[in-house]
């Protein structure tokens, strides 16, 4: 569901477990970042955070992925 | 004919490959690399056809090392086919590599996995229509029961380039975003989707087992587990082989009279195929038990919850299962280092992890405990303790210096998917076990064999007479029926054969080389001897110190006893508080293992990393005895 009124871009490892966002940005170009990439983390997509903290865990696309902080500090998200 | 078998990590590959081939697979380096490949064979129509299994990607754009040889394998490799293993559950994520495979203008089947997962999840996929849309024909399959492999061996028989209704042509701008753009597309008309829920059983198991502390506990406990299977199931065939082997042994000496074929066949080609093959339990039992725990899901979260404390070592979480498997033994831990995937990071998990104390050295361990601290099992406990902190601090230390000097570079970065938790396949595991035991063997057992052999001709040859003294006591032995008298001339002659042979001349000669660690020239030949398998040290030392092989495999007390009567030529004792601490740290520190050097060999698939490992950690156990023996002897321990 889009929200009508967005209300913040955020780091996608400022958000708190349980949040939803849409990805907006992702930032720099590493091999690691594009292997999220690979898997279905582009621009556009719904990200929902499982577990907050560094590694974190991610789901989209209906898989869960443990990411870096230092990733997760890349990738910009719209929360509402 | 030749298939390549193409699909994303997780998404039932192996699974498949081995429902399909079985025991026919090989392994072997991708040339000119150190990625893995199988080779397995099936018949079709009572044809051979050959399956390459690619390593698991999810792009295929060559950013990494197994995505350059999946590339290449496709491309160059000219494949007469490609069988892509798609998850039914996750169809999005398998369109965005299979898009990739079918521009490549192969011939192209699909092999949907896990249907019966997808069935119970209430995800439907209607294989006719993704059939159509991506013109080329798709099976659904469930490779773990073997369900749908007689179709998909069909439809293999007439297989043709494909002819997507929509390709994808995503050429411009994001990449990613347009084929998965295509993707969406594609899977919206193919899959019904279920209720969206996520597995329960995998939330309720995830809110514990990737917890920051009850995960890293959990983690803990299943190691336990896997190092008690080490300790006590390995433990059985590994004194069956010993059994074995020395049966085998005596029944040729028995045999055979005294001659040094006898010698050789005993010693070096009985003694160096037993070392070889007791190897063989510890490495099945812990790569059975991986295999489960990774079939299960439940290894990715062990590699999550230590992410974050392996970091700080510079190492990534998966680096911590080599780390500590290599407790038990060092040569199946750096076989185990395959699942990291950074180049550099393996490579310093490689290196730290001989540092590491193994079960081979619980053997010099006891002997130096029985002569340090004969009568206090405190005492010799803490002893123990310290020589395991010490091998964890050097592997950790190495670590730590490597990433900041030969080996720079940041940790490459955690991307990891964590699979819904499923049941294990036994079969997976029982192929993977024999699997990498049989590598052990072709590639690892030759050369310990050949060195094993090596040595026991230095240690033979050149042949001397026997000593007066030893020649004298036969003659009294005789005489007097004494079998006590005998055994005495039979431990003269072989302290005399070992000392005037090749070994024993090496050892005088690096004498003045170990002087300062508090070393005489008959624990250079232990150190010499123990080379290729450092608990040979303990029955070197019985004979240099004439205790007899034998009787001090019967009763370690009276080695112990003689080592600590045995004296330097000035009448001043050998082992001293001083020489022990020092022989000990040596052993703690120094390489004197061949199978981790040919093991290393093959993992790296090169020279240049084994001679650096014997180099560096020689160099560490040298300078690290000298500072020991030296402090001792200034405060008077000598």
């Amino acid at each position: 569901m889009m929200p009508t009124t967005p209300v913040h871009n955020h780091r996608l490892d400022q958000l708190p477990t349980g949040s939803r966002a849409v990805v907006r940005h992702i930032e720099s170009n590493d091999e690691a970042l594009h292997r999220l990439m690979a898997m279905g983390l582009c621009l556009g997509r719904e990200v929902e955070v499982v577990r907050h903290g560094n590694p974190l865990i991610i789901r989209f696309l209906g898989a869960r992925v443990g990411i870096s902080g230092r990733l997760a500090q890349r990738i910009l998200v719209e929360h509402w | 004919m030749q298939f390549a078998l193409a699909g994303n990590p997780n998404s039932g590959k192996t699974t498949l490959f081995n429902a399909l081939t079985g025991l026919r697979a090989q392994t072997s380096n991708y040339p000119g690399t150190t990625v893995e490949h199988r080779l397995g064979r099936f018949d079709l129509d009572g044809q051979t056809v050959d399956l390459l299994d690619l390593p698991g990607f999810y792009d295929l754009n060559a950013s990494s090392e197994d995505e350059r040889v999946a590339l290449d394998a496709l491309t160059n490799g000219k494949p007469d086919g490609v069988i892509v293993v798609a998850d039914a559950l996750n169809l999005n994520r398998s369109l965005f590599i299979i898009g990739q495979i079918l521009e490549m203008q192969l011939p192209v089947v699909v092999a949907l996995n896990m249907v019966d997962l997808a069935e119970a999840a209430g995800v439907h996929v209607n294989a006719g229509t993704l059939a159509s849309e991506l013109g080329c024909p798709v099976v659904p399959v469930v490779a773990r029961t073997g369900r749908g492999l007689d179709d998909l061996r069909i439809v293999l028989r007439q297989l043709e380039v494909a002819r997507p209704t929509n390709p994808c042509g995503a050429c411009d701008g994001c990449r990613f975003q347009n084929r998965y753009a295509w993707a969406d597309g594609v899977a919206s008309r193919c899959v019904q989707a279920g209720d969206g829920k996520p597995n329960i059983w995998t939330e309720r198991l995830d809110a514990w087992f990737t917890h920051p502390v009850f995960g890293v506990a959990s983690f803990f406990a299943v190691m336990l587990g896997v190092f008690f299977l080490i300790f006590q199931i390995a433990h059985i065939p590994m004194a069956l082989i010993d059994g074995l082997f020395s049966h085998i042994g005596a029944w040729i000496s028995h045999r055979m009279p005294e001659s040094d074929l006898r010698n050789l066949l005993v010693k070096g080609v009985v003694g160096g195929v037993g070392g070889v093959l007791v190897f063989l339990p510890q490495i099945g039992v812990l790569f059975f038990c991986l295999s489960l725990l990774e079939d299960t899901g439940y290894l990715a979260r062990a590699a999550f919850v230590m992410d974050r404390l392996m970091r700080r070592v510079g190492l990534p979480g998966k680096a911590f299962v080599p780390l500590l498997s290599a407790h038990a033994c060092a040569v199946p831990a750096i076989m185990a280092t395959r699942v990291i995937e950074d180049k550099r990071d393996r490579l310093v998990t490689i290196l730290a992890v001989p540092l590491i104390s193994c079960s081979a050295r619980i053997p010099v361990y006891s002997m130096l405990a029985a002569l340090l601290f004969a009568h206090d099992a405190w005492k010799a406990s803490l002893m123990f303790t310290g020589a395991y902190t010490l091998g964890l601090l050097a592997a950790i230390g190495t670590a730590l210096l490597l990433k900041r000097t030969i080996l720079q570079g940041e940790t490459r970065a955690l991307v990891l998917e964590l699979p819904s938790y499923k049941q294990p396949s036994l079969r997976t595991a029982t192929l993977m076990m024999l699997d990498r035991v049989w590598v052990f063997l072709r590639k690892a057992g030759t050369v310990i064999l050949f060195i094993s052999i090596l040595l026991w001709v230095l240690a033979t040859y050149p042949k001397s007479a026997p000593p007066a003294e030893a020649i004298a006591l036969r003659q009294r032995a005789t005489t007097e029926q004494s079998g006590a008298l005998k055994d005495q001339a039979d431990r003269l002659v072989a302290h005399a054969a070992l000392a005037n042979s090749v070994a024993g001349r090496a050892g005088r000669w690096i004498e003045p080389v170990l002087r300062p660690l508090g070393f005489d020239w008959q624990i250079g030949i232990g150190i010499l001897s123990s080379f290729a398998a450092r608990e040979v040290i303990v029955s070197t030392l019985a004979v240099v110190y004439g205790v007899g092989e034998e009787a001090a495999e019967r009763n370690p007390e009276s080695l112990y006893d003689s080592l600590r009567r045995a004296e330097r030529s000035d009448g001043s004792k050998v082992f001293t508080t001083a020489t022990c601490a020092s022989l000990l740290v040596f052993y703690v520190l120094a390489m004197q293992c061949l199978s981790t050097q040919a093991i290393t060999r093959r993992e790296t698939n090169s020279y240049k990393w084994p001679l650096f490992q014997l180099a560096y950690m020689t160099v560490l156990a040298y300078t690290a005895s000298f500072l020991v023996f030296q402090t001792l002897r200034l405060l008077g321990t000598a």
